[in-house]
């Protein structure tokens, strides 16, 4: 069995659950601020089958401005910017462990520092733009604190960076990984993008489309109940099969229901949970995944697109069991 | 799914001994596969038995490195049960005798 994470998907679905660290922004009495997502602007449709574009993309608004100011403060400043030089910069490297030139990084950390302005000063943020914040933000504290290492923690602008952009990028992370929480009337607010809905919808529409067990791809679905007993087996899979598809088509139609809205209950998280894992169950069957951790074909075999839609759809399950497991 | 006996109901079988059925007991196994998330099983066994945590991690962990673990046990109508929610959540389980 793979953990929740499994291989890294690569930069632009760097964000997996992390279930074994039970950090909750939400509840933390001193957090720096205190973000809660945007209502949708008109009513939302619960129509069975609404197109998806009729998805409402549940965004981030940012509900403390007095704290949202201070960060603008801080960090616009440039002061912190300004004291950057050859020295301070000279330990950093790119991915493959090169050096990076300083003058180079202090440019780059100007141009993120002005995105991360911008995205700051707005009242709501959509989910990919908050997720934006997070990564121009993670870049600058990695800028920051290596900066800070090298002069000793002697400038005061540039270590009062260095605190206060990991205090951010630890919350806006913490917030990226509790994409569902639970509400105090035990309801869960969803934050999937429009496009992760469209993922979600598009892979549950094609399994249902082939879910009977006579498929070959899906024999995962129906196991032998009595193992190699191959007669009780048969008897047993002529009574529960069909049972065990209108489950799975009912769970379908729950999910589909629910895509369409930002707040969802206990019994909707629960097929969304085991519709995502039978998602993946014929998804990975058909890649023939195997537990070897280093497991993902190249960017050009043919098997990349699925193997990718297989990533993005267990980042999402690994949203769905953190939410989940707090309701245990 | 609280309590109603949704799943198959028993096989009827003319030529089986359905005392010596009932004598021995049964027990349900999980098995190990490639796909199941760790936390994924660990959440289930919770959920559909009700075991603490720390029990489910170590089931888990059983089913991860032995390859199976036994999950749980009983009649054959209640395990056949306990396999049909499991199958339903995508775990890849079966039943057998306990003996067997």
């Amino acid at each position: 069995m793979p953990d929740v994470e499994g291989p890294d998907g690569g930069p632009d679905e760097g964000r997996g659950g992390d279930p074994g660290d039970d950090d909750d922004i939400d509840d933390e009495p001193g957090s720096w601020f205190v973000l809660e997502p945007a209502e949708p602007a008109g009513p939302t449709s619960t129509g069975h089958r609404v197109d998806d574009s009729d998805v409402e993309d549940c965004g981030w608004v940012w509900v403390e401005p007095v704290r949202r100011r201070a960060l603008l403060a801080v960090l616009g400043e440039r002061e912190w910017l300004d004291e950057l030089d050859a020295d301070s910069l000279a330990g950093l490297s790119d991915v493959d462990g090169e050096p990076l030139d300083p003058a180079e990084v202090a440019v780059y950390a100007g141009q993120l520092l002005e995105s991360q302005q911008e995205l700051l000063a707005d009242d709501e943020l959509s989910t990919e733009d908050f997720a934006r914040l997070h990564w121009v933000s993670t870049d600058l504290a990695v800028i920051s604190r290596t900066a800070d290492d090298a002069t000793g923690g002697t400038s005061i602008p540039i270590g009062t960076a260095a605190s206060v952009l990991d205090r951010l990028t630890r919350e806006t992370d913490a917030m990226l990984r509790r994409r569902i929480t639970p509400r105090r009337d035990g309801t869960f607010r969803m934050r999937w993008s429009a496009d992760e809905r469209a993922l979600v919808r598009t892979a549950i529409d094609r399994l249902d489309a082939v879910v009977d067990p006579g498929h070959d791809a899906l024999a995962r679905l129906y196991p032998a109940a009595y193992g190699e007993d191959e007669q009780r087996s048969a008897e047993y899979a002529a009574v529960a099969n069909h049972e065990l598809i209108d489950s799975r088509r009912a769970a379908f139609e729950t999910v589909r229901r629910c895509l369409t809205r930002n707040v969802i209950d206990g019994a909707e998280l629960g097929a969304l949970m085991r519709s995502l894992n039978d998602v993946r169950l014929v998804l990975g069957t058909q890649l023939d995944v195997t537990e070897d951790e280093d497991w993902l074909p190249s960017p050009d075999s043919p098997e990349f697109a699925e193997a990718r839609t297989y990533y993005l759809l267990t980042a999402l399950l690994g949203d769905v069991i953190a939410a989940m497991r707090r309701t245990l | 799914m609280s309590g109603q006996p949704l799943a198959p109901t028993p096989v009827i079988d003319p030529e089986q001994d359905e005392r010596s059925e009932l004598d021995q007991p049964w027990i349900v196994l999980v098995w190990n596969d490639p796909i199941n998330l760790m936390e994924y099983v660990t959440l289930v066994l919770q959920k559909l038995f009700g075991y603490s945590r720390s029990k489910a991690t170590r089931l888990m962990l059983d089913v991860h490195q032995k390859g199976r673990a036994v999950v749980a046990s009983g009649s054959r109508e209640s395990c056949e049960l306990d396999v049909f929610r499991l199958h339903e959540h995508g775990l890849w389980a079966t039943m057998q005798h306990e003996d067997g």
